[in-house]
């Protein structure tokens, strides 16, 4: 978070701009995504809002005046504690096509890849790409790499993934191109649920190796 | 229950969509819904239910290109808004009447209606009063094909229900559309500034001359450029979030239009956002359109 030009209050906001005629875009710190979005939506219930990675996209109606969303926007401030969630912790068999090509790109051995994956608590920041694919944040920096060169036609749904910042498991099999290292049985993503999502964001997530 | 509609031929690909799925966008959930939102409102407005809702609401069917054939099981008013100019009504004694669209027409038990496949423009909308009835997956009865989430298209042998079966037979009040004009030779778009705007110039985005790609669908409206493009984007930023009427630059120099089904988060630049009456233009593109661009500022 900065500090505004006044020294005084830190802000979340780095900036807003026009997204079409009809949304804004606002750009925040990666960290702080899952709960900005969060604040925006409670403080706008009716109004769709959801996160990415370093943004989050509000659309708003031709009908609404702009000036008292900006000035709620600008206005949240996230330095309180966010509220205590549960763990989820995913029960995960390390065993994925990827394990040992992700060790030798980060200088580590299968079981230290194992090891440094399985000791982080993540985030889960935002959903994107498919329903239920929760992007979560907290994955050890030696194992940040790009994505794979080619992605894959076909990632079998449970697919516990990593690339750049993020790790993920895929709730369907989809084509993809994040580096898989190993599968979980968990059901990622339920249409008839009340929460569809099994990792909405906010929710914070603890990988268990299981042999 | 009683069924409002007996299905003879589901035609291309008919599906039911309401308003869409207005909270769901938080779970990677697209809102779905009408890609014409224009006539989809029309449709509906044709036999008096109110479209005043961003989620849910009455459900229309979607026809896309035509081919469809339904048998009425009770009398029934509907209306139909979108591409088509005219429906075939055909009667038990083998009579057919030829009525113009749009418009609100009185079906009797036992009579066909017919929707050819349309020469131009690609989607039309068929609503009755309170709309249908089908499985509700977060609110919404819309089918997602993307995701593949809400009831599947119609098939042949299938009955369609309603929601408000009291409400079928009642007269509408009456009311007068204007004729969509979707179907001229270009189909004009106004763009808006992305955030990635950078990559594709207003000015190489308005005198390419695009078309509609085959490989377009409700996830979204493909356009390749007819001639020389000067625009190159990476292949790989930071996911952004996403709605319908993003336009994303691909790698192989063509955009994408994102649709009512489109992923909520994506990773190719965002050069462009259109509003809504350039998507419900594009929903009626067909493949071949020549599409141009008219960019707009803040």
């Amino acid at each position: 978070m900065e500090r505004d030009s006044t020294g005084g209050v830190p802000t979340t906001v780095r900036s807003i701009t026009p997204f079409g005629p009809d949304a804004l875009l606002v750009h925040v710190e990666r960290a702080d995504v899952a709960q900005f979005v969060a604040a925006l939506r409670s403080d706008y219930p009716h109004l769709r809002v959801h996160g990415a990675e370093q943004s989050a996209l509000i659309e708003i109606p031709p009908t609404l005046e702009r000036g008292p969303i900006v000035e709620s926007i600008h206005a949240v401030n996230l330095s309180a504690e966010p509220a205590a969630s549960e763990t989820m912790t995913l029960r995960v068999r390390y065993d994925g096509p990827d394990l040992a090509a992700v060790g030798e790109a980060s200088g580590l051995s299968a079981a230290e890849v194992i090891e440094r994956h399985s000791a982080a608590t993540y985030i889960s920041m935002f959903c994107g790409f498919a329903p239920g694919f929760s992007y979560l944040s907290g994955l050890d920096e030696q194992l940040q790499l790009p994505r794979r060169a080619t992605p894959r036609t076909v990632v079998p749904a449970g697919s516990v993934a990593i690339a750049a910042h993020y790790c993920a498991v895929y709730p369907s099999a989809s084509p993809g191109g994040w580096h898989l290292i190993g599968s979980c049985d968990e059901r990622l993503f339920d249409a008839s649920a009340t929460v569809p999502a099994r990792l909405p964001p906010g929710t914070k997530v603890r990988f268990e190796p299981i042999a | 229950m009683n069924p409002v509609f007996e299905v003879l031929d589901a035609g291309m690909l008919t599906t039911f969509q309401d308003a869409g799925r207005g909270d769901s966008v938080e779970f990677g959930v697209p809102t779905s819904g009408p890609f014409d939102q224009g006539s989809w409102r029309a449709a509906n407005a044709l036999v008096g239910n109110s479209t005043d809702v961003t989620c849910g609401g009455p459900t229309a069917l979607e026809v896309m290109l035509g081919g469809l054939s339904l048998a009425a099981s009770v009398d029934v008013w509907i209306g139909i808004s979108g591409a088509h100019r005219e429906v075939i009504v055909h009667a038990e004694n083998g009579s057919s009447r030829i009525f113009a669209l749009p418009g609100a027409i009185k079906l009797a038990r036992g009579e066909r209606l017919q929707l050819v496949r349309t020469k131009q423009g690609l989607r039309s909308y068929i609503a009755v009063g309170g709309g249908f009835a089908a499985a509700l997956t977060l609110g919404s009865r819309s089918w997602d094909g993307t995701s593949q989430i809400g009831p599947s298209p119609i098939k042949a042998g299938q009955s369609i229900f309603a929601a408000e079966p009291h409400l079928l037979a009642c007269e509408p009040a009456g009311i007068e559309l204007d004729v969509p004009t979707h179907t001229e030779g270009v189909t004009t778009i106004h763009t808006w500034p992305g955030p990635q705007a950078a990559f594709l110039s207003p000015i190489e985005a308005a005198k390419t001359r695009w078309q509609v790609s085959p490989d377009s669908n409700r996830t979204g409206i493909r356009l390749s450029a007819t001639t020389a493009l000067n625009a190159a984007g990476p292949a790989d930023l930071p996911s952004m979030p996403t709605m319908p009427g993003v336009v994303q630059l691909l790698p192989n120099g063509g955009l994408i239009v994102f649709g009512p089904d489109a992923p909520v988060t994506g990773g190719y630049p965002i050069v462009a956002v259109v509003d809504r009456p350039s998507l419900d233009a594009l929903a009626q593109a067909r493949p071949g359109q020549v599409v141009s661009i008219v960019p707009m500022s803040y």
